[in-house]
């Protein structure tokens, strides 16, 4: 336990509506209670947390910060070329031991504050003035330095995708993916050396559940972003569906745009998001090359809890899920390109990070969407949400008119959270 | 670098370029903006660490005017986003290099910006601050007295987007 701390217990703080997965009680998005157990069952809890690309920590003694949930992490090549992941918390008075976002050539770790120094396996091992001056002061004659490590985390690394996870419970990485979420990673990646090509740090001004419900909900794309549907990019008409671990945890929603066969709701009039008059004048920002002999042209995998695993055309990169308490988010998307791309290739997909991110021509309405709904159920919270489309089970489904995996994800929140 | 020869004819069509250019985005004639650029005009907004990590993809990337006049048609009939507007503050402009490119003279610039939010029940925001890097050519005849943009840089000083980026910095 580490947020949670006088808290009411879970069981008295979510009521679900109904026994099945189909309703969502409104009030999660926005109770602080709530939200210190998710920080404790689901980001500290037996999950793995995507963490940073091996590819930003190239050289041994290199790091980088980052969080799972609220917690700021530093995560580092050890001298040794090992990666460790460690909690950016002295174990003196709380202070974080790193505060530039990356560096290179750190052997060891200095608080700011009172010069505690640690190794790169979070051992605790120099104090200041440990002796005292002049046979004065200093830490007692029993003080143990070696129960004042830093919490380390697990780490596992999948094709450059590094994760950890703070519990002992979770997992092999490989086991807690399944096998079809291993294999699409690999999939995607195919062994290729990451090369990073672009940033961006989103402000969503939503609860961190709402964009992981939208990343897994299935049959929202071609009726909220306009641009998949007129430009048949992915459409439920297509071929496509969804597919998931054993555990239902993990979903992997794909679409293959060159086989729609068109469907009478995109019929011109019939829906908002079908700009029969809306042609490109420059069309390149949609030409694409076959990237995957499987003809999946756009593809997001979304692994428990916060990230996903994106492929849209030729865009591949990743979104990590930043929580920033109960109304707020950060989601960062990293755009990638491959070292053994053309140049050709590696133009398509700088011009097609023109779809993706806050500016994107299909993603920029999710960070509206989040904010529309926390705006819309502020005064609400004793109501719910209803996910009843293609039934109330969380099963996989050979369609994505389906909110399945969105089901999937609370049947693992509420697995995780013990409610 | 050598000190930039610029006449103060052409230091002030520069100066109005500037001008123009944020009154067209805060006034909301957004179907002008394409016509700061030239045809091959190149505009991108990215992050001060996308920029010093070389980092090309940035945020919002339009090779030529075409990509622009989509941008601004999606803008108006494609997306969804809740009705905001802008306000641009601007520094003076920095003319770092001038000369010519065949018999078209150019200049190479960098102006600061400051940007507000304001929301459609009037919530404001610092949105973003940052520098115009510019690559300016006069079009016209005899090296050309109208400046056009052959590309903007924006580059934000923060990486971070609140909610969405649908109109241009």
């Amino acid at each position: 336990m580490a947020q949670a701390i006088g808290v009411r217990p879970v069981s008295e703080l979510i009521r679900w509506p109904t026994d099945d997965l189909s309703r969502i009680p409104l009030h999660i998005y926005g109770d602080p209670e709530i939200y210190a157990w998710e920080q404790d069952r689901i980001f500290r809890g037996p999950t793995w947390n995507f963490l940073s690309l091996e590819c930003e920590i190239p050289k041994p003694n290199d790091y980088v910060l980052t969080k799972v949930g609220d917690t700021p992490v530093i995560v580092l090549r050890t001298a040794e070329g090992g990666i460790n992941a460690l909690v950016n918390r002295c174990t003196h008075k709380g202070s974080v031991l790193c505060y530039d976002s990356r560096g290179e050539g750190k052997r060891s770790f200095v608080c700011p504050y009172h010069a505690w120094s640690f190794d790169q396996a979070g051992e605790l091992r120099g104090i200041a003035f440990e002796k005292g001056v002049g046979g004065l002061g200093g830490m007692p004659e029993g003080f143990d330095k070696s129960k004042h490590a830093l919490t380390r985390l697990r780490v596992e690394v999948i094709e450059g995708l590094v994760f950890g996870t703070f519990s002992d419970a979770t997992p092999p990485l490989e086991q807690y993916l399944g096998e079809p979420m291993v294999a699409h990673i690999r999939r995607t990646i195919r062994g290729r050396k990451m090369q990073i090509i672009g940033r961006y740090n989103h402000i969503m001004p939503n609860n961190w559940k709402l964009y992981i419900e939208n990343s897994r909900d299935t049959h929202h794309p071609s009726l909220l972003h306009a641009f998949f549907a007129t430009f048949k990019l992915n459409r439920l008409s297509a071929e496509g569906g969804i597919r998931h671990d054993p555990a239902n945890w993990h979903h992997l929603v794909f679409a293959k745009r060159l086989t729609d066969q068109g469907h009478e709701e995109y019929s011109p009039g019939k829906l908002r998001t079908m700009k029969a008059d809306f042609g490109l004048n420059d069309p390149s920002l949609i030409a694409q090359w076959m990237e995957f002999d499987d003809n999946i042209t756009n593809a997001l995998q979304s692994i428990l809890p916060g990230f996903v695993l994106q492929q849209i055309l030729n865009s591949v990169g990743t979104r990590q899920i930043i929580t920033r308490g109960t109304d707020e988010c950060e989601l960062i998307w990293t755009v990638v390109a491959f070292e053994e791309d053309t140049p050709e290739q590696r133009a398509i997909r700088i011009k097609q990070s023109n779809l993706v991110g806050p500016h994107g021509y299909i993603s920029m309405e999710d960070g509206a969407i989040g904010g529309f709904v926390q705006q819309g159920i502020k005064g609400d919270r004793d109501k719910q949400a209803v996910v009843e489309m293609g039934g109330l089970t969380a099963d996989g489904q050979p369609t994505r008119a389906t909110e399945t995996s969105v089901r999937g994800f609370y049947k693992a929140y509420r697995e995780l959270m013990g409610a | 670098m050598r000190a930039p020869a610029i006449t103060a004819e052409r230091r002030g069509a520069i100066e109005r370029l500037m001008v123009d250019y944020v009154h067209a985005i805060d006034e909301g004639e957004y179907e002008r903006w394409p016509d700061f650029f030239t045809e091959d005009g190149r505009y991108q907004v990215t992050g001060r660490d996308n920029f010093a990590r070389g980092w090309v993809a940035g945020m919002l990337l339009c090779d030529n005017r075409d990509m622009m006049v989509d941008r601004i048609y999606s803008l108006r009939q494609v997306n969804v986003w809740e009705p905001h507007t802008y306000r641009h503050v601007i520094g003076p402009t920095q003319v770092l290099e001038a000369g010519m490119d065949g018999s078209a003279f150019t200049a190479r610039t960098q102006t600061n910006y400051l940007c507000v939010r304001t929301m459609h029940d009037g919530e404001q925001k610092l949105f973003s601050t940052g520098r115009y890097l510019d690559d300016i050519v006069f079009e016209g005849p005899a090296g050309g007295d109208v400046p056009k943009l052959r590309s903007r840089m924006v580059i934000a000083d923060s990486n971070q987007i609140d909610t969405l980026l649908v109109i241009p910095l």
